[in-house]
């Protein structure tokens, strides 16, 4: 059976909007997983002023307001606090299972921690609507991939605010803190709320659309996890947190225009309410819209990031931007696209977002270049000074800990390449996924990778190395280690053998494996068994050579 | 919660756990937090289990047991984190469990399972391959609550060991 637009009810459209922003399908067992997740047990409300009403915000270990007439200090209890964990839990008991109960009979369970909490969906008496959703999201499993589906540009609009209220029961954040440094009328200011999209590049720009287009609602930006936003002055690069761009994207909006929209998670609720209040008081007189897109002046061209070539950012934003538009253009944005098409020289608008200038492309790509390369080289030469040894330290110490295990990566991949070729006599190829999930590296990488391991998409799993054996499609892992290797390394890599089943798995060390390992896996080789007739090698990598160790 | 705490708070949830739910089958001999590898403990009732020498590894927490028909040593054991628990962890206690052939393995943290792991632990093939270290053993998962000092009832895996749990 398919979900057609005149099937299509409000708790199906939720629950889609649910499936979209954190869900997860298992086809074997019929059951989907919605995760909501709460980083922080506790979270805080707006702070006001008690005797004028303006923002106070932090200062040291206090509040002062925002009002240049007024700077008192304010004392914290004026924020409400929500426990998220408890009221995600009874939003779900109370609100949203009979919600959804009400219309899609199945077996619904919570389990979940402090951090997050986990609704899962059995559909093993409801096998229809399992299948409905399947063929929605099909060929996709997970939200790391997920598309709006197509069916709700065609539904009502009750249907499309419901599937936006699921999206945000999972995936929207109202936080006083993502506040923008805005004057209003009457205070300062201005809350934003944020959809927060984890490892998915498409879906930002197609919930921007959507918004867009069904809805005529304004979007503030689109915060994109990509090195060029987020570490424009590789700050964090040099600071031992090289990647620390590959977070989540957040597409952030002002709560005020968004009345049509409600959370069912009662703390998400109650701080969407307060920053709508808050905005709505303060009053803005403009939308804020990042459409039609700023140009791109020479103040705002960005520095190159070594981190533009990282494999975890798909093909199409695997390069330098100067603006976060120019990400938005790059993953199909449709009213971008539409105004690139319309301009005097849609080169020169994807470059300086200036539709209206016929422009000289070579001219104004070897200008922005050459200030790429300025900033890069002034950073680089900031970096280099060293007035109290700090950035010098910063960097050596960094290249310390890089070195050691992570040197271990490119031999040995070179090393399984060769090893997996030699021994299964098919083509192979190995890389570093140490990185990321094997699952994403899977989606960001070769097209041919991604066909021939479709199976390996539910796999969140970090060996170091990864092989594939490409024509009968099998797994190798290798798990590297700079110290004596001990049970506790073993039983890492066993957690991932158990879980994929890889036709190889070597745990490999630059040192002899502890005595006490040894002694053990004598007495209880079967320890290293994690399939039939698969067992877990041992391995001494000396120098760039890998040497087996027979137990 | 520090791990010292954390660790004395799960050793004595232990204790009255396995005291009340095996009144009629074992009796609990000792709960220890071990200091050293079980191979080097000075325990007698360690030493009489067969291969105990080969025991070089360390649970935050084990019970001595024994089962009141036949007098048969066995041990549970005990892992604890204060993060979100990962594949390491569980293929840590795997191991140790299958080494010892224990009786039961629990598995705990004060801040439940890595949101990865949990989606992993609901497909039930991935699950049993997982967390069964023996015919019809499984380790047993949960989430410590600090606020309630008890098992956070929502987090147990699998979801089957809940009632033994909870009882």
């Amino acid at each position: 059976m398919n979900m057609s637009e005149t099937t299509l009810t409000k708790e199906k459209s939720y629950l889609l909007g649910l499936i979209t922003g954190r869900g997860h399908i298992f086809l074997n067992s019929k059951i989907i997983a919605i995760e909501f997740s709460h980083a922080n047990e506790i979270v805080e409300g707006i702070a006001h002023c008690p005797k004028c009403g303006y923002l106070a915000t932090k200062n040291g270990d206090n509040l002062r307001c925002k009002n240049p007439a007024c700077e008192s200090i304010v004392d914290k209890s004026v924020k409400n606090t929500y426990n998220q964990p408890i009221e995600t839990v009874e939003s779900l008991t109370r609100v949203i299972i009979p919600f959804l109960n009400s219309g899609i009979p199945a077996a619904y369970e919570i389990i979940g921690n402090k951090s997050m909490t986990l609704l899962v969906i059995d559909f093993e008496k409801s096998q229809d609507v399992f299948d409905e959703i399947v063929s929605i999201f099909n060929p996709d499993l997970s939200f790391d991939r997920f598309h709006i589906p197509k069916i709700l540009y065609k539904t009502e609009r009750e249907n499309k605010i419901e599937y936006i209220n699921g999206l945000l029961d999972t995936s929207g954040f109202p936080s006083p803190g993502g506040w923008l440094n805005r004057d209003g009328e009457n205070g300062h200011g201005r809350m934003r709320v944020y959809f927060q999209v984890v490892r998915n590049w498409h879906l930002p720009v197609e919930i921007d659309n959507f918004l867009r287009s069904e809805f005529k609602l304004p979007i503030h930006t689109i915060d994109w996890g990509h090195p060029n936003i987020r570490d424009a002055n590789l700050e964090d690069y040099f600071n031992t947190r090289p990647t620390s761009w590959s977070r989540e994207h957040q597409i952030k909006f002002f709560p005020e225009y968004y009345k049509a929209f409600s959370f069912r998670i009662s703390s998400k609720q109650s701080l969407f309410q307060e920053l709508r209040a808050h905005n709505e008081k303060v009053v803005f007189d403009i939308e804020d819209d990042w459409f039609p897109p700023s140009k791109i002046t020479r103040g705002k061209i960005k520095a190159y990031h070594p981190g533009e070539a990282d494999l975890r950012i798909p093909k199409q934003a695997r390069k330098h931007f100067d603006a976060f538009w120019q990400i938005n253009l790059a993953m199909g944005c449709a009213f971008l696209s539409d105004l690139q098409k319309k301009s005097k020289n849609p080169e020169y608008f994807a470059l300086t977002g200036d539709p209206k200038t016929e422009g000289d492309v070579e001219k104004i790509k070897q200008e922005f270049e050459k200030i790429r390369k300025e900033k890069e080289s002034l950073i680089l030469a900031k970096k280099r000074k060293t007035p109290n040894g700090q950035a010098k330290k910063e960097i050596e110490s960094t290249k310390v800990r890089l070195s050691n295990e992570q040197e271990t990566y490119a031999p040995l991949v070179e090393f399984f390449k060769k090893y997996l070729s030699d021994h299964y006599q098919e083509p192979a190829d190995a890389f570093d996924t140490s990185a990321g999930n094997l699952n994403l590296f899977l989606e960001n990488g070769s097209e041919d990778l991604v066909s021939a391991f479709d199976y390996c998409a539910k796999f969140r799993i970090r060996p170091d190395v990864v092989g594939f054996l490409m024509n009968t499609k099998r797994l190798g892992f290798i798990e590297s280690k700079i110290t004596s290797l001990d049970l506790k390394a073993l039983g890492q890599l066993l957690g991932y053998c158990l879980v994929a089943q890889p036709e190889e798995a070597i745990l490999v060390s630059t040192k002899r494996p502890a005595v006490a390992l040894v002694k053990i896996l004598k007495a209880r080789p079967d320890l290293l068994e994690y399939a039939q007739d698969k067992k877990i090698k041992l391995a001494f990598l000396n120098e760039e050579r890998v040497e087996f160790i027979s137990i | 919660m520090d791990k010292n705490t954390f660790t004395q708070t799960v050793r004595n949830w232990l204790e009255k756990f396995l005291k009340k739910h095996l009144a009629d089958s074992h009796e609990v001999l000792e709960v220890l937090i071990p200091e050293s590898s079980l191979s080097k403990l000075n325990n007698e009732h360690i030493k009489s289990i067969a291969d105990y020498s080969s025991w070089d590894f360390k649970p935050d927490v084990i019970a001595i047991l024994q089962q009141k028909d036949t007098e048969k040593i066995t041990l549970a054991i005990l892992n604890r984190s204060n993060s979100a628990l990962s594949l390491k962890e569980i293929g840590e206690i795997n191991l140790y469990a299958k080494l010892c052939g224990a009786e039961f393995a629990f598995l705990t943290s004060l801040n439940g399972i890595s949101s990865e792991v949990s989606l992993l632990l609901i497909e039930d093939e991935i699950r049993e391959r997982l967390l069964e270290y023996s015919p019809n053993k499984n380790i047993i998962i949960f989430s410590w609550s600090e606020a309630d000092n008890n098992v956070d009832s929502k987090s147990i895996v699998p979801l089957d060991a809940k009632k033994f749990l909870l009882s």
